[in-house]
This record gives C-alpha cells, sequence and structure tokens, in this order.
C-alpha cells in the first residue's frame, strides 16, 4: 500500500526486462496498472503475459531462492499468477503498487509452502547469502533494477543477513536473536531499518 | 493492541514472519489506524523491493504454462456460471480466534439440531456464514458442498476471502466414520500440489466439524479430505477464490 499523494504516482517504475516478446515491459502508471488488473479478471490472455513479463522474473527468482528448486519455483509462479487473476478485483492502484501486491502475494505462498513443507526449523544457520549477490547476469538488466542493486549492497552485511533470513527463508524475530545470539530488539530494530533502507532506494528510483 | 505493540511488530509483519495470532491481531489494528497503516505500508514497499531485486530467468516454457494455468482456472468459473460475487467487508475484525469461538458455539447447537450428519454440517455451516454476515464481518466468497465418497459422508466448505487480513475456510463435515480417523484437509493447488490445512476433530457421534484459518485461499482449486489411510472421502472443487 501506499498513501495517496505519494510522488511515485508519476514517476518511473521499477521494472524488469522479461522473457515475454508479447508486450515489452515498460513503466506503468497507477491507471495503466488498474487497467491492467481490470483486464486481468476477465482472464484476457494478453493481460496475463503482461503481468508475466513484468513479474515473472522475480516471482520464480524468489520461489528459488525461498524454495530451492526450479521445480517448486515453477510451481509457485503458476499459482502466484492465478492467485493473482483471483484477487484483481481487489487491486486499488489508489492503495499501493502494483509490484507491492504482487509479490506480497507471492511472499506470502512461498512462506506458507516452506512453512508447511519444510518446518521451518532453524538449525543451522545458513551462509552468509547476500542479496546483493543474488540475480541475473544477462546484460538487458534496466537500470532501475541496478539501482536496487546497489543500495541492496548498501546494507549492512547484518542488515542484509536479517533480511535474508527473515524474508527468505521465513525465520521471526526471536529465531534469529536466538540464533544469533543478539538481543531481540536489536533484530528488530535492524529489520525495520533494513526495509526503510530498500523503500528509500525505490523512491530514488522513482522520484 | 496499543499503536507501540503494533509498530514493534510491523517489520515482521511486512516480512511475513508473524505468528498467525499477531498477524491477526496486528491486521485488526491496521483496519482502523491510519498512522500505523502508513507505516506498514513503507515497510511492505522495502520488502518489494527486496523482492524484486532477485529476478531469476525463468524456463523459456513457463510463460505459457501460466497462461494455460490461468486460463484453467478462468474455464472452471465459466462452467460454472456467474461468479458469486465477490464481496469483501472492510471489518477485518473478523479474522479472530475470539469471534470464531464464540461463533463455534452457534454451530454446535445448530448442528444437534439437525436431522442428519450431512444435514448438520451443511445446516450448521450455512447458518456460520450467516452468522458471520450478521455481524458485519465477511461475506464468503464461495459455498460449496464437499461430496462424500460413498454413505452419509458429506457437509460444506466455505471459503472467505480477507482483504487485508489473510484469508480463511471453514469446513464442517459430518458422517464420517469414527474408524477412519484421523481425517486431514488438504488444499489442492493449480499445480496439483496438495497443503495441509488441517485435521478434522470430531464433535460428537457421527460428526465432525472444523474451522480453520489460513492464508491465501486463492492458490486453492480443490479441497480434499482423506482419512487415516490416505483414501479421499470428500471433495469439494472450488470454481473461484
Amino acid at each position: 500500500m501506499m498513501g495517496h499523494g505519494n510522488p511515485a504516482a508519476t514517476g518511473l517504475r521499477i521494472t524488469f526486462t522479461g522473457g515475454s516478446v508479447t508486450d515489452p515491459p515498460g513503466p506503468l502508471t497507477p491507471q495503466a496498472e488498474q487497467e491492467l488488473m481490470r483486464r486481468l479478471i476477465s482472464g484476457d490472455e494478453e493481460a496475463v503475459r503482461a503481468l508475466y513479463a513484468r513479474f515473472g522474473r522475480p516471482v520464480f527468482g524468489m520461489g528459488l531462492r525461498m524454495l530451492g528448486s526450479p521445480g517448486a519455483a515453477e510451481e509457485l509462479t503458476q499459482d502466484v499468477f492465478v492467485a493473482a487473476w483471483r484477487k484483481a478485483g481487489r487491486y486499488d492502484a489508489a492503495r499501493g503498487r502494483l509490484s507491492t501486491w504482487l509479490m506480497a502475494i507471492a511472499h506470502n505462498l512461498a512462506v506458507d509452502r516452506l512453512r508447511r513443507e519444510s518446518g521451518r526449523v532453524p538449525t543451522a544457520v545458513d551462509g552468509l547469502e547476500e542479496l546483493a549477490e543474488v540475480g541475473v547476469s544477462e546484460e538487458e538488466a534496466l537500470l532501475a533494477r541496478e539501482d536496487v542493486r546497489r543500495v541492496l549492497a548498501g546494507l549492512s552485511v547484518g542488515e542484509r543477513r536479517l533480511l535474508h533470513l527473515s524474508y527468505f527463508r521465513g525465520w521471526t524475530a526471536r529465531e534469529i536473536a536466538e540464533a544469533d545470539g543478539i538481543p531481540l530488539g536489536t533484530v528488530k530494530t535492524r529489520l525495520r531499518t533494513a526495509l526503510i533502507k530498500l523503500r528509500r532506494v525505490q523512491w530514488k528510483v522513482e522520484g | 493492541m496499543s499503536c507501540a505493540e503494533v509498530r514493534d511488530l510491523l517489520p515482521q509483519h511486512a516480512l511475513g514472519v508473524l505468528p498467525a495470532d499477531r498477524r491477526r491481531a496486528v491486521d485488526e489494528h491496521l483496519a482502523w489506524c491510519a498512522g500505523c497503516r502508513k507505516e506498514s505500508a513503507d515497510l511492505a514497499e522495502g520488502a518489494a523491493v527486496a523482492a524484486l531485486a532477485s529476478p531469476v530467468a525463468p524456463p523459456a516454457d513457463l510463460e505459457d504454462r501460466v497462461v494455460r494455468a490461468v486460463a484453467r482456472a478462468a474455464g472452471r468459473e465459466r462452467r460454472r456460471g456467474p461468479r458469486v460475487a465477490l464481496v469483501v467487508a472492510a471489518a477485518v475484525a473478523l479474522a479472530s480466534v475470539g469471534l470464531a469461538g464464540a461463533l463455534a458455539g452457534r454451530v454446535q447447537r445448530l448442528e444437534d439440531a439437525a436431522a442428519t450428519a450431512r444435514d448438520r454440517a451443511d445446516r450448521a455451516a450455512s447458518r456460520f456464514a450467516e452468522v458471520l454476515e450478521d455481524v458485519g464481518g465477511a461475506t464468503p466468497v464461495l459455498s460449496t458442498p464437499l461430496e462424500g465418497q460413498e454413505g452419509d459422508a458429506g457437509g460444506r466448505a466455505l471459503l472467505f476471502d480477507a482483504a487485508q487480513a489473510r484469508d480463511f475456510a471453514l469446513v464442517v463435515a459430518g458422517g464420517l466414520p469414527r474408524s477412519g480417523e484421523p481425517y486431514l484437509a488438504y488444499l489442492v493447488s493449480p499445480s496439483g500440489r496438495r497443503l495441509e490445512i488441517g485435521r478434522l476433530r470430531a464433535t460428537g457421534p457421527g460428526q465432525l466439524s472444523r474451522y480453520r484459518f489460513f492464508a491465501d485461499l486463492a492458490a486453492a482449486r480443490d479441497l480434499v479430505v482423506v482419512d487415516r489411510t490416505g483414501r479421499t472421502v470428500l471433495t469439494a472443487e472450488f470454481s473461484l477464490a
């Protein structure tokens, strides 16, 4: 969700080049995002492809990162877009970006699956997998994405690690605190700081 | 829950790692508190950036599979007639254990008054939905029969689609023999994967009822109930979420 009067409403959106040739992604206004979702409600194939072109890669990337296998990531991606179709009638561009809305759906589904299938047992701490190092190597990366990467790289090692464990591994703040031996309050504060930094990046990109 | 308590939990809320009861409490607060809602929106945008920053090229044919999956879901709905009005109540307080607990008693009393196990289950579920509407909570986006494979077994599944809180389902079944316990309910996703949503709890001789909250019903294609041997004993086909 985002507030009204958000300068991002008329600004550049973070977009990604997708695999689709039917509708190359470009910046969308809130009105265009709303229209896209209106078309999606009716099951319009071109709307599905347009949505996929924009979000297929990040959704698949999230699935791969969280679930660990291409097969699971592919299943998740299909489920996410079916869920987006089913929920499209409730999307309100005035209340938030399409990217926030869709990636929240994707993340919820991935977390649910992660918890059900892995038991989410926070035992051995994963290696320091850093957000900024994950991604694609294609030349086609847009400037916006590079901006995001730079800012991710600007997070402290600790912040990246917390974000990774929490967002991509589904650990609660308490589980992280216990695993890393740091105070719960510190974990919460760092998580908030990391999220606010990321959001500022988006504002910078869109502004 | 106070604003300070909510703010303390909002980062985890945005990251999707809050336990269900706390998430519901936060959602209830956000439904009426604009200040915390703004903070929540800001943090959610930050989380989305993290998500968007990890794109990986999927297999080339995945786009077509996604298109077919949506077309299948849309086709199923068209075949089944007009879409049930997708009414989503503004109030999200509905998704609270307290209210559900209070309603459970009414469901039980209604169950007792009904004739057969199947009727009991069906009426209880329908009445449950009416009660929820009466209190201004949520309208089920789908009420679909649970078809039994044999005997008197049957029931009803109701799906509630919450705009901001987590979606939840109510499953009430009757006529299942005790010998088949424990009965487990699964959602079947569009990709065919089964996700366990809970165990049906017997509430009396010949009766079973269960209500259960869980996330993102939109990903559900069917709901099945299996007995202790894994045999499917009840099936509900969803045409929408």
